[in-house]
């Protein structure tokens, strides 16, 4: 084993340790970015959901608000957030490099993908179920949580699913501020010195990361459809 | 025991794309407790609006709902809610929880309820019980036939022991030997335990085995109202006759095919004793006129006998009007549809 992968992976091999640290790096962001991402973009996706035109505690001016600046964050490139909100990750995390400088842009940039991903599998959930809460006296609340995020549970794992996988994605730019990472570890030791050996190992890895949380976001979606 | 209805000048206007949507324009109507009242039209007659303004679920753009002299739409939202608990509602798609087990659908409203979980199990139970899914109790609403899940959604809109059914055309998406084991449990239901009932329908065979009163519904309004068994008598309005015709698989055209031109073709209603005159024969021996039947029914509506008879008489103007004047002396009403 250990002959073999020297043979395929002599540069890998050479410093396996820096490998596994980029591995770790690429989990811890996707981790904890991913983590605040589900939070706030279930948040917003709820907020679209209720106040969007007939829905349950509809607000125009919030909707429309939440809409156009949800639009904005999506329609700028990740690496220029990083540098965009490079005062808001110094005054939020104390610093604007490193793993801790990078999680403030991914939540930023992931965060209202998420939003959207939610708005949609709930308003996958038939209204007539909505209905029928509201006349069996449920109110908002209820309605949130015993019948928009229960029915459409499945939906939110395959949004959730899509999300944290373009998340993985965003990760791989967070060598520009020195987050490390499998992206970082490809280009700075792979490509530039032309060791075609750690980019295929950084494919590898990110192919079976990617791999698990498919299969996780499958596994749930099946388990909460009858 | 309570459940009454006063609709009092109800208006729902939606704002539409250009023009307003008038779905309904002042419609007053008074449901007395213990009643099944039906409610039909057309769709966009404005019944399904009319039935969700009851519970609030659309609110009126003017107008006043009273649940057993409360007026609903005074009430502050914490009030509607318990205010909605005394008002089941079952619907055309059943709406049930697809997440959730048959037991955990019924149990649903219960939560927050202050029951315990030994009395939710308990109440879930009997009414499984009384819908007679006992044994669906962990079965999914995908596991079901659509007659099965109806009956859980009976089961769930009764949880909370309410005064009033509503049912917004529970029936439409069932088979007729569904349809009518739907029916027969409402009917059991409304009898043993007096809740009032409203049902939204299109199919006038609802009414006729279900309804005591009917009021009918065209472009927002009601153009006529009464019970169930003169609406099947009598039918005043266009809009009612052609529901009328409908309970009976006949349109008007196929009942009364052209004739020729000294024949007429008269529809004959019998009310009660007349029903049971051999008013044919006589007629037939008196005016020395023959007679063929076309089609003809008698039925029970609402616990009263109503035979309707389609005839074709070989008889020109002159001759019939005696055979009409004798009719009304039998108190057979008779109706001339045309001829050739």
């Amino acid at each position: 084993m250990h002959e073999w992968l020297n043979s395929w992976f002599p540069y890998v091999m050479k410093k396996p340790e820096q490998f596994l640290q980029s591995i770790q790096e690429t989990l811890i962001m996707t981790l904890w970015a991913g983590s605040l991402m589900f939070v706030f973009g279930l948040v917003l996706g709820i907020i679209l959901t209720i106040t969007r035109e007939k829905g349950i505690l509809e607000n125009r001016v919030v909707y429309q608000v939440l809409d156009k600046v949800i639009n904005l964050f999506r329609s700028i490139p990740f690496v220029i957030l990083i540098a965009v909100l490079m005062n808001l990750t110094k005054w939020v995390m104390g610093t604007r490099i490193g793993v801790k400088g990078v999680i403030v842009p991914l939540v930023f940039g992931s965060a209202p993908f998420f939003a959207r991903q939610v708005e949609s599998a709930l308003c996958g959930v038939d209204g007539g179920l909505v209905e029928a809460a509201k006349a069996m006296g449920v109110g908002p609340v209820g309605i949130i949580f015993r019948v928009y995020l229960r029915e459409g549970t499945a939906a939110l794992a395959r949004g959730t699913t899509i999300t944290v996988i373009s998340l993985i994605g965003l990760t791989a730019m967070s060598g520009y501020v020195g987050a490390g990472g499998l992206g970082d570890y490809a280009i700075t030791y792979g490509y530039n010195y032309n060791r075609m050996d750690i980019v295929w190992a950084s494919v590898i890895a990110i192919v079976i990361i990617v791999t698990v949380v498919q299969a996780i976001g499958a596994l749930i979606a099946r388990r909460s459809t009858h | 025991m309570s459940g009454s209805i006063v609709l009092d000048h109800i208006v729902k206007t939606f704002p539409g794309s250009s023009d307003p949507v008038h779905a309904v324009r002042d419609v007053s109507l008074t449901i007395p407790q213990g009643e099944i009242f039906g409610i039909v039209g057309f769709s966009g007659a404005g019944k399904s609006t009319l039935v969700r303004c009851i519970n609030l679920l659309e609110r009126p753009t003017s107008g006043h709902v009273f649940i057993d002299g409360t007026d609903l739409t005074t009430l502050s939202d914490r009030e509607l809610k318990r205010e909605r608990r005394k008002i089941g509602m079952i619907f055309q798609q059943f709406n049930l929880f697809a997440t959730r087990t048959v037991f955990e659908n019924v149990a649903f409203p219960l939560k927050h309820t202050g029951l315990s979980r030994g009395q939710i199990r308990e109440k879930v139970t009997s009414l499984l019980a009384y819908v007679e899914l006992e044994d669906k109790a962990s079965a999914y609403p995908s596991q079901l036939s659509g007659g099965q899940k109806q009956r859980v959604a009976i089961a769930r809109a009764l949880a909370t022991d309410p005064a009033i059914l509503l049912c917004d055309e529970a029936t439409s998406a069932l088979d007729p030997i569904t349809t009518s084991s739907i029916l027969r449990l409402l009917k059991k239901l409304n009898h043993e335990t007096g809740i009032t009932v409203v049902v939204i329908t299109h199919q006038m065979q609802v009414v006729k085995e279900l309804c005591h009163r009917v009021a009918v519904m065209e472009h927002g309004t009601v153009v006529e109202e009464g019970d169930v068994f003169d609406i099947f008598a009598r039918p005043g309005q266009a809009v009612t006759r052609s529901f009328v015709d409908s309970a009976g698989g006949e349109t008007a055209e196929s009942q009364f095919p052209a004739c020729a031109e000294n024949e007429k073709l008269l529809r004959l209603k019998f009310f009660g004793d007349s029903a049971r005159e051999a008013v044919i024969s006589q007629i037939s021996r008196r005016f020395q006129v023959d007679i063929v039947i076309l089609s003809g029914s008698i039925e029970t509506i609402d616990g009263r006998p109503l035979g309707q008879l389609n005839v074709k008489v070989a008889a020109d103007e002159k001759k019939l009007r005696p055979i009409l004047e004798y009719l009304r002396e039998l108190k057979v009403e008779a109706e001339v549809m045309g001829h050739a």
